[in-house]
């Protein structure tokens, strides 16, 4: 297929907060109207971040190695990385200016140098996480009563995109992926290290929002306090560790089945990290029960 | 393919169409740039109609509607874009954002512009043209009428020029805020009457780069720089603060290397690799150590030094039995800097021989990508501060980093001034108050020694405005500024053009409120990268209306009370002093469209946009809009982007007919000049002996464009400086200042008072609440050492001993600066006369007391709250506003640049019981004694003149004289030395 930039970079557009200019844009792609800056903010500043490292990174956070690999990618390009170049809407947009610059290329080699880099970035820094990214937004405005709204749309198309540009496999896994430490025993790390590794995606194959928390927390009758995941979490573990870390481990179970790639590689990677973390959850449950401490 | 598949498709082809249409009817299709850019901008076509939610309407969602307008930040020299959020119904400026339109600025601004909005709605501003009601300087006013005044002054000119009193009228201006209008203007009343505040400022780094390069001011490239060396501190302050801050900060981003010389900690010295903190004046012999390393090692653009340097003029006149070789020459620049070691920079600035070394090598890494900056800093703060400048060039000449990418350009070749409508006549007087003859080369008028002048020469001014500028406060020796001031003998009328109160209108006949940067016409353009562009400063609620579809024809209509724009002001008063045209300046001021009648503003710059401005009508017609509704809409337009090395341009062949070409390599023709409609100021070149113009330089047989210098080249050698009586000055060289060790005693210490607060204006930012409320006070920078042998800990008064007085000031302790220096701000110390008005936001009401010629200033109220219309000003917190100590400071003319030398030798105490906060004590006449003093360095025209006039033709001047009266008079008064 010829390469949409267009509709590339008009993903990009729609995921930043809305602009008047996204009515239009929505109508053109046939999305539900733009939702509000609250709706934009609630989904993107507090449930589901759009950047790269927070879910390939080893901390779950902003920055770190993955965020240095991508900008390590700019620079290959030519390109100055901005502040937040792992942001979904960077990256779409740099995947759109590579295929323009292909396109407006007089010399072939060049073009293809370009489109080999255009490649290369949706394989190595798109292709990696936002399958899991698009997987937890609908999994978010799901539960909201949203599945036809704006969100829904874009993860949709967005998905078809880059499910249709990446590779179907046979190159090996990403960097990203290939460097990323598995979740550790907590027997191992104490509970405060497992605790940040839940938090990290790439370490346990599942991303646990804000949503999320909430959910468990109505499903086993405890008290939530209002406060970024990690304190929630620890405060639920105070609280009901065994009953807590049981539906994480059934939750990465859950996982294990949302998982998907064009690239098997890829897929099985995620399903694998799943599977390890519900089987690394139960035993911890099984450990609580008991009373052996993490 | 597949179902889906085409779907995209089908898809990006629809968005391919629709933003296709949308952009070719000239809207945006994206919502501002993509967040590659890191910048988001109300998209220009929704520019009339702009909504957004109402701040203080919080947390009800209110829409405000506004329309955008575009105007130019006065508030320093940089003239960044700001754009006018104008509210639609009620047309009041709401708030000022950046223009992403503009340039140079390029839609960001720092603190000093959104702070605009305070200055325009400050409850004490001027809103009335007010006429002293008592005694000077007693504090009672009267509102008068704009007639009243325009008819008491223009009689009082039209006499003064009717009686040949030429002398007698005086424009002094601080912040110009716009290129030649007044210039002009002046030059078109036949008076050689403007003058500036520049001897104060940059004279002193300006004469480094005139003597260089024929053109005075430094345009660094620092965003494709690889090293960036500056001395001085422009990621926090100075001239292109903003525009060339962010560029650095681009230039670091590309893995430059940032090179700062500064005594103090700056912010700029936070972001270096290298901070080098010197001791204050010594940085041209680390500048020279850096020069010898260059040419000891070979490190320097051999080509570029042997093509562009005039080395062969300075072989004929210094060494005339050596041979006209550049190996020759190259032999001797070696030996002629063989003393500047790093060893013996390093005695001289204190930083060590390792670090100057390391420095050294990293710009001798930088090949032709070397960006270097002085304006003020060491240039103004020395004798000899001149030559910081030019031995820091020296470094660019040695790298041939001049005018490529990533090096310093000279100003003139990224600065575009559009010809006007009328071009002025030249001046037939000399002024000698403002240029006296025991200054032939100063860069600039000696304004700051006018005072003094006046008082030892008995000279009078019969008209004298002041306009934006408070030479009372930011001058030197202020309180001989009120003596003239006060005296009607010398000041027969004093003529304050100023938006706000201060200092030196207190003791004027005349204040007259003038715009602010929203409400005045000016036109701008200041080198800030390579490229030219043109900045339209204009009065937004007049486009707003006009926008809306109200004409409005007087800036009156629209600003708040009776405040004017001086562009209507000066044509006014033009035509009352000249109403029937009898002494011909009338016709700088009449219409071309309707002869005879008065020019308008819209006419003036529809001229200048239609006709002098390459590309502009192109563009304007783009968009469906004439050259003035475009720069009305947008505000600003790039003329010119990568103009390069035009030293390096070829003459072409129809400029060379009957060519004369001199034993220098200097090519002459008899083809007339190609019409500019560029007329950015450059230096005149003499013709030949038989008339023909200079049109280039040969070099290895071409005939290039070259530079505006005598010879055509880069000037190492100034054969200027030799001939006006200053040979041991005529190569960059190192002079020790008056504040070297050498020169102080053993309990004296250098005081640096030169540098600025980043959010401050000089005095006009004294009315901008949300400054003030960071930057409130100027303490003393002492080391904790020093201050430990003092026994002073921060916040404890001292008293600093000038050579003409003192002033009580707190101690701020702080390792951020060098031990052994001590440094108090600029910017600080307003104050106002007791029952006298004035803003009272940043002031300290104080008395003013005299005692035979003593003189002492003490404060009987600080700042701090009070009522007014806006109630911020009762939630003032802060009562110190910090100490004036510029008046305890004598004048200390550089013989050569005429440059105020500002670094000070004093005495650091602890207050004395007497001693309060803010206190000053002035002697006159120990101030005036050194002035005497300084006077007797100077190397006088009347007696070192070659060729019998008061100054070389080729130098810059503001205003330029016809050539007649470059003459030196035939009794020439004795000088006073």
């Amino acid at each position: 297929m010829s390469h949409p930039v267009e509709l590339i970079r008009s993903l990009a557009a729609l995921a930043e907060a809305p602009a008047p200019e996204h009515e239009r844009l929505c109508r053109l792609l046939g999305f539900p109207p733009p939702p509000g800056a609250a709706s934009h903010t609630a989904l993107f500043e507090h449930q589901v971040y759009p950047y790269a490292s927070v879910y390939l990174g080893a901390e779950g956070m902003l920055g770190g190695d993955a965020r240095s690999r991508v900008a390590g990618f700019w620079s290959a390009v030519g390109q100055e990385p901005p502040a937040d170049c792992d942001h979904v809407s960077n990256l779409l947009t740099l995947w759109s200016a590579l295929l323009e610059r292909a396109d407006g290329e007089t010399d072939p080699a060049r073009a293809r140098l370009s489109l080999r880099a255009a490649e290369a970035l949706v394989s190595e820094h798109l292709a990696p996480w936002v399958f899991v990214f698009l997987e937890a937004i609908r999994g978010v405005v799901a539960r909201e009563g949203g599945r036809s709204s704006f969100f829904h749309a874009w993860a949709d198309t967005l998905e078809q995109l880059v499910w249709g540009a990446a590779p179907a496999g046979g190159g090996g896994l990403p960097v990203h992926l290939s460097v990323a430490a598995e979740l550790p025993e907590p027997a191992d790390v104490g509970g405060e290290a497992f605790l940040d590794a839940l938090l990290a995606p790439v370490r346990c194959g599942m991303v646990l929002t804000r949503a999320d928390v909430t959910r468990m927390t109505a499903s086993l009758e405890i008290g939530s306090r209002v406060a970024e995941r990690r304190y929630t979490l620890r405060a639920c573990l105070a609280q009901d560790a065994a009953g807590v870390l049981g539906w994480l481990a059934d939750e990465a179970d859950r996982w294990t089945q949302r998982h998907r790639s064009p690239d098997p590689a890829v897929s099985a990677f995620w399903k694998d990290r799943a599977r390890h973390a519900a089987a690394t959850l139960r035993q911890a449950a099984v450990d609580a029960s008991a009373g052996i401490a993490t | 393919m597949s179902e889906s598949e085409r779907d995209l498709e089908a898809l990006g082809a629809r968005l391919s169409a629709a933003r296709r249409d949308v952009e070719a009817r000239g809207e945006t299709f994206y919502p501002g740039p993509s967040r590659v850019h890191l910048a988001s901008f109300p998209p220009k076509e929704r520019w009339d109609d702009w909504v957004e939610l109402d701040s203080k309407s919080w947390p009800n969602r209110v829409e405000k509607r506004y329309v955008l307008v575009p105007t130019t930040c006065f508030n320093c020299e940089s003239a960044c874009g700001l754009l006018a959020y104008v509210d639609r119904e009620t047309l009041q400026v709401r708030k000022f954002e950046g223009n992403p339109e503009h340039p140079g600025s390029r839609g960001r601004n720092c603190a000093k512009g959104p702070a605009t909005v305070n200055q325009i709605t400050d409850p004490d501003r001027i809103l009335h043209p007010l006429r002293r009601s008592g005694e000077r300087g007693g504090g009672r006013w009267e509102r008068v009428t704009w007639d009243e005044v325009l008819d008491t002054i223009a009689e009082r000119i039209r006499r003064a020029l009717e009686e040949g009193r030429h002398r007698e009228i005086m424009y002094h201006v601080g912040r110009p805020g716009e290129d030649g209008f007044t210039e002009r203007l002046i030059a078109q009343w036949g008076v050689d009457g403007h003058n500036s505040h520049t001897n104060i400022c940059s004279s002193g780094a300006r004469a480094g780069y005139h003597f260089w390069m024929g053109m005075d001011r430094p345009s660094p490239d620092h965003a494709n720089a690889d090293v960036i060396l500056l001395l001085s501190s422009h990621l926090e302050a100075g001239h292109y603060f903003n525009p060339h801050a962010q560029r650095i900060i681009e230039g670091k981003k590309r893995g430059a290397k940032l090179i700062v010389l500064d005594t103090r900690l700056s912010n700029s010295a936070t972001h270096a690799d290298f901070w080098l903190a010197p001791y204050p004046g010594s940085e041209a012999a680390i500048f020279l150590s850096i020069a010898r390393h260059l040419v000891r090692n070979g490190l320097y653009n051999r080509e570029f030094v042997r093509r562009w340097w005039n080395w062969e003029q300075y072989l004929g006149a210094v060494h005339p039995g050596k041979p006209r070789s550049f190996e020759s020459f190259e032999r001797i620049l070696g030996e002629l800097y063989d003393e500047y070691t790093f060893e013996y920079a390093a005695a001289e600035s204190g930083v060590d021989v390792r670090t100057l070394a390391a420095v050294a090598d990293a710009v001798s890494t930088a090949g032709t990508r070397l960006s270097t900056h002085n304006w003020r800093s060491a240039a103004a703060g020395n004798l000899g501060g001149w030559q910081a400048a030019r031995t820091l060039f020296m470094l660019n000449a040695l790298m041939g980093a001049v005018a490529v990418p990533g090096s310093t350009y000279p100003n003139s070749w990224n600065k575009f001034v559009p010809k006007p409508i009328h071009l002025p006549r030249h001046p037939r007087h000399w002024n000698d108050l403002t240029w006296p003859d025991e200054y032939p080369l100063a860069l600039m008028e000696m304004s700051f020694l006018l005072p003094h002048i006046m008082k030892e020469r008995g000279g009078r001014i019969d008209t004298y405005f002041t306009r934006v500028y408070n030479p009372v406060w930011t001058n030197p020796d202020g309180l001989h500024w009120v003596e003239m001031l006060r005296d009607p003998e010398q000041i027969g009328l004093h003529v304050a053009l100023t938006p706000t109160w201060n200092e030196s209108a207190y003791f004027a006949d005349f204040v007259l409120p003038m715009g602010h940067s929203s409400e005045r016409h000016d036109l701008t353009s200041y080198e800030q990268y390579d490229g030219q562009w043109i900045g339209f400063r204009q009065p937004v609620l007049r486009a707003a209306r006009e926008r809306l579809g109200e004409p409005v024809s007087d800036t009156r209509e629209v600003n708040p009370g009776e405040v004017w724009e001086e562009n209507e002001f000066w044509m006014e008063l033009t035509w009352r002093i000249d109403p029937d045209g009898d002494l011909g300046i009338r016709p700088f001021f009449e219409s071309r469209e309707r002869p005879g009648e008065k020019l308008t503003v819209d006419e003036y710059y529809r001229y200048i946009f239609e006709s002098s401005v390459p590309g502009l009508p192109e563009a304007a017609a783009g968009e469906g809009l004439t050259p003035l509704e475009y720069m009305r809409r947008y505000g600003a337009f790039e003329v010119a982007r990568k103009v390069g090395p035009l030293y390096e341009q070829s003459v072409p062949p129809d400029e060379l007919t009957g060519t004369n070409v001199d034993d220098l390599g200097r090519v002459f023709t008899e083809a007339p000049e190609p019409e500019r409609v560029n007329v950015v100021p450059l230096p005149p070149i003499d013709p030949d002996a038989q008339g023909r113009r200079r049109v280039g330089v040969r070099v290895d047989d071409e005939v290039l464009r070259g530079f505006p210098t005598p010879s055509g080249r880069l000037e190492f050698w100034s054969e200027t400086l030799v001939e006006w009586g200053w040979p041991e000055l005529a190569t960059p060289t190192y002079v020790k200042s008056h504040i070297h060790p050498d020169a102080l005693a053993e309990d004296q210490v250098p005081l640096i008072s030169t540098f600025r607060l980043p959010v401050q204006i000089h005095t006009r930012s004294a009315n901008a609440k949300w400054l003030n409320e960071i930057a409130h006070t100027n303490p003393l920078w002492i080391h904790p050492r020093q201050a430990k042998t003092l026994g002073v800990r921060t916040g404890d008064l001292v008293r600093v001993e000038t050579e003409s007085g003192y002033f009580v000031v707190k101690a701020w302790v702080t390792e951020g600066i060098r031990p052994g220096v001590v440094a108090c701000s600029h910017h600080m110390g307003r104050w106002r006369l007791k029952d006298g008005p004035g803003h009272r936001m940043a002031t300290a009401t104080v008395d003013l007391t005299a005692d035979g010629q003593t003189r002492r200033v003490r404060r009987t109220g600080g700042g701090g709250a009070f009522d007014s219309t806006d109630g911020d000003t009762g939630r003032i917190w802060w009562t110190d506003v910090g100490v004036h100590q510029n008046l305890t400071f004598a004048v200390h003319p550089d013989p050569i640049s005429g440059a105020h030398c500002w670094h000070q030798a004093v005495r650091v105490k602890r207050a004395e019981l007497e001693d309060r906060y803010g206190d000053i004590f002035v002697d006159l006449a120990r101030s005036f004694d050194i002035y005497q003093e300084w006077l007797l360095k100077t190397r006088p025209a009347s007696r070192h003149s070659p060729d019998g006039t008061r100054r070389p033709y080729w130098l810059l001047r503001p205003v330029r004289p016809e050539r007649a009266a470059y003459r030196l008079p035939e009794t020439k008064e004795p000088a006073p030395v």
